[in-house]
């Protein structure tokens, strides 16, 4: 396909981005203190990391509706163990979200759309910073993708319920690295999982 | 650069139609637009009644002789003859917040500059959309004419001007290159865009194959393209909006501006050095420059007081610092263009950035404010003596943030001073205790 053609396809969906994002905000009625915080990757772990400063970033924006969209399933069924201040998920496709950031790539059309990673849109490369003098992932996330005045750190949160696929996620995020030592800042805070809070998504 | 000249003509606006008449004037956000909007109000005979910024490690610094304060300091009990003036890429939330203390724009809230006019808009419009559409299809036309000039071709660009940057874009560029994961862009000629022939001589130290010096609006466009085609393009700077988030990192456990290029950018090591740019010794340039100039060797003081992104100090420091040096039988010049005007009483000179070693290293001395020429004289073993701002980046103090005890400068001669003094007349006795005669 030649470079031109290229442009236009590009550009066309950026332009159903575009579309999305007007259709999502007039049906959810977004005000100026509405956020969509955008988890496009399936790394458990940035996304773990992503739930557990969600509340910090909502007190510091004074954020009154949050809604979550997320391609990882075990996301949607963890979400509430790590937070209430989320009015749902927005169900969208791959497809979908992709057009959403290539929207955002074109023109940062709104401040109210976070995009929770390192890698989209394409071009960002500040996990290269992880490591470096120290600076952990929590702080990236916090102050780097939240964007928060100053890193307050959380207090992990651990799950021993019977879903499979929410074990499964805290098991990938809390289990995959040196770095998020055994028992360090555990607190027993246990969340029970709870079938009843399956929250719903919406379309 | 022209956005100056735009603020200007947007704060002569509100003056010519007396929206500033008596009013309590507001600035919001201590910064380089800051220093323009206070510098080019009080040539108007209007005075500011204060600054604010939301930064809390910013509060109390003392900005051109005006303390910082939080907004709900000075505006939390309502004040109707308030007038605030921004001009912020956070326009929006800030208008909010004055908005919520009940503030009206148009009224209160003045945006006397669009910053987001390239990378942020927020706006939904068709008509938004087209503009952003056309500067990439008008990036994609330049993209296009590079390649149909040099052919195949690794393809990099700074999107942003500072030659500061450029430099030290280019010393950690090739080290990134030589990795064994960057085969593929080794096997190709390296092209890099940047804006402007100042941008295009830093980087000609460099050794690069390819440098095209692009115009303001061509970069911009080239970089839309990019936002759309990074595997086209590399684009190179911390600061690239809206993709990255390094500015809301920036100091933080001590991360600074080289830190943010050569770990998160160029995704390098402790261990990896940088690159040295090619010193070129033109001695019968230099010759000729010391004596039409009346230079003496060894006994010269280059001051350079001009920057384009830190706010400036104020302008009676050169003067006084000048007339000091003099005292001391120094010879004192200032490094500026033809365009910028010589500190009073001083020989003004201008060279070729590839001459800026040698020119200082003869010269003896250099005094300047913390800006790109500090990079172009990186490895000059003159004595330098640097003055930084007391302004904050985010989580540093600006010294820490863009200071120069880092592998790209010399550092054995190299002075750094924050101005945290009180007075102009304090600055300069510490600058001059390093040139008093003994």
């Amino acid at each position: 396909m030649d470079l031109m053609t290229e442009v236009q396809n590009r550009l066309s969906e950026a332009y159903e981005g575009r579309r999305l994002w007007i259709a999502l905000t007039e049906k959810l009625k977004f005000g100026n203190r509405d956020y969509v915080i955008v988890m496009p990757s399936l790394d458990a772990k940035l996304n773990y990391v992503s739930l557990l400063y969600l509340d910090q970033f909502a007190a510091n924006k004074k954020a009154e509706k949050i809604y979550l969209v997320t391609l990882d399933e075990k996301v949607k069924k963890a979400y509430p163990l790590f937070t209430n201040r989320l009015e749902g998920c927005i169900d969208l496709s791959e497809d979908e979200l992709n057009s959403l950031i290539k929207f955002y790539s074109l023109y940062m059309f709104t401040d109210k759309l976070v995009i929770m990673s390192f890698a989209r849109p394409q071009g960002r490369t500040g996990e290269n910073l992880i490591g470096k003098k120290g600076i952990t992932l929590e702080e990236l996330v916090s102050l780097g993708l939240y964007q928060n005045e100053e890193f307050v750190k959380e207090e992990r949160k651990f799950y021993s319920g019977t879903d499979p696929d929410v074990a499964a996620f805290f098991q990938s995020a809390l289990g995959v690295s040196e770095s998020w030592s055994q028992g360090e800042g555990r607190t027993m805070q246990d969340h029970r999982y709870d079938g009843a809070d399956i929250p719903r998504c919406m379309k | 650069m022209n956005s100056w000249k735009t603020l200007k003509q947007n704060l002569d606006t509100l003056v010519h139609n007396k929206l500033l008449d008596k009013k309590y004037i507001i600035l919001f956000g201590a910064n380089k637009t800051a220093e323009v909007m206070v510098n080019h109000l009080a040539r108007k005979g209007v005075a500011i009644g204060g600054i604010i910024d939301n930064n809390k490690r910013m509060h109390g610094k003392d900005f051109l002789n005006t303390v910082i304060s939080f907004p709900e300091e000075l505006l939390g009990a309502f004040r109707d003859d308030a007038a605030v003036l921004i001009a912020s890429m956070y326009y929006h939330e800030m208008k909010l917040q004055l908005e919520s203390m009940g503030y009206t724009e148009g009224k209160h809230i003045f945006q006397v500059m669009d910053m987001n006019h390239h990378d942020v808009n927020f706006d939904l419009s068709e008509e938004a959309f087209k503009k952003a559409e056309e500067k990439v299809r008008k990036g994609y036309e330049i993209y296009q004419k590079i390649i149909d000039r040099y052919g195949e071709v690794s393809f990099f660009m700074c999107p942003k001007k500072p030659n500061g940057d450029v430099y030290i874009l280019c010393s950690y560029l090739k080290t990134y290159l030589n990795k064994p994961d960057k085969l593929d862009l080794q096997q190709k000629p390296i092209l890099l865009t940047v804006i402007g022939k100042s941008a295009a001589s830093t980087a000609s130290m460099f050794d690069i194959d390819y440098v095209e010096a692009l115009s303001l609006e061509d970069s911009d466009n080239l970089a839309a393209f990019a936002k759309l085609f990074p595997e086209k393009v590399i684009t190179l700077h911390p600061y690239f909006p809206h993709f990255h988030f390094y500015s809301y990192v920036d100091g933080y456990k001590g991360l600074n501006f080289i830190d943010e290029f050569k770990y998160g950018l160029f995704g390098l090591d402790e261990n990896d050095k940088p690159y040295k740019p090619n010193i070129v010794n033109r001695a019968e340039e230099l010759h000729k420059l010391f004596q039409e100039n009346r230079l003496e060797p060894g006994n010269t003081v280059i001051l350079a007081p001009y920057v384009n992104s830190l706010a400036q100090i104020d302008w009676r420091f050169w003067e006084v610092l000048a007339e000091e040096l003099q005292k001391e039988k120094y010879v004192v010049c200032t490094n500026c263009t033809r365009e910028e005007t010589p500190i009073k009483g001083t020989i003004p000179l201008y060279f070729e950035f590839r001459d800026a070693i040698a020119v200082t290293e003869k010269a003896g001395y250099v005094v300047s404010y913390r800006s790109g020429f500090c990079e172009i004289i990186a490895n000059s073993s003159c004595k330098k003596v640097v003055v930084y701002p007391d302004v904050m980046k985010r989580f540093s103090h600006v010294m820490q943030f863009f200071g120069m005890d880092e592998e790209i400068y010399r550092t054995e001669n190299l002075i750094e001073v924050g101005n945290t003094f009180g007075a102009v007349d304090e600055l300069v006795e510490y600058v001059m205790n390093h040139f008093r005669r003994r």
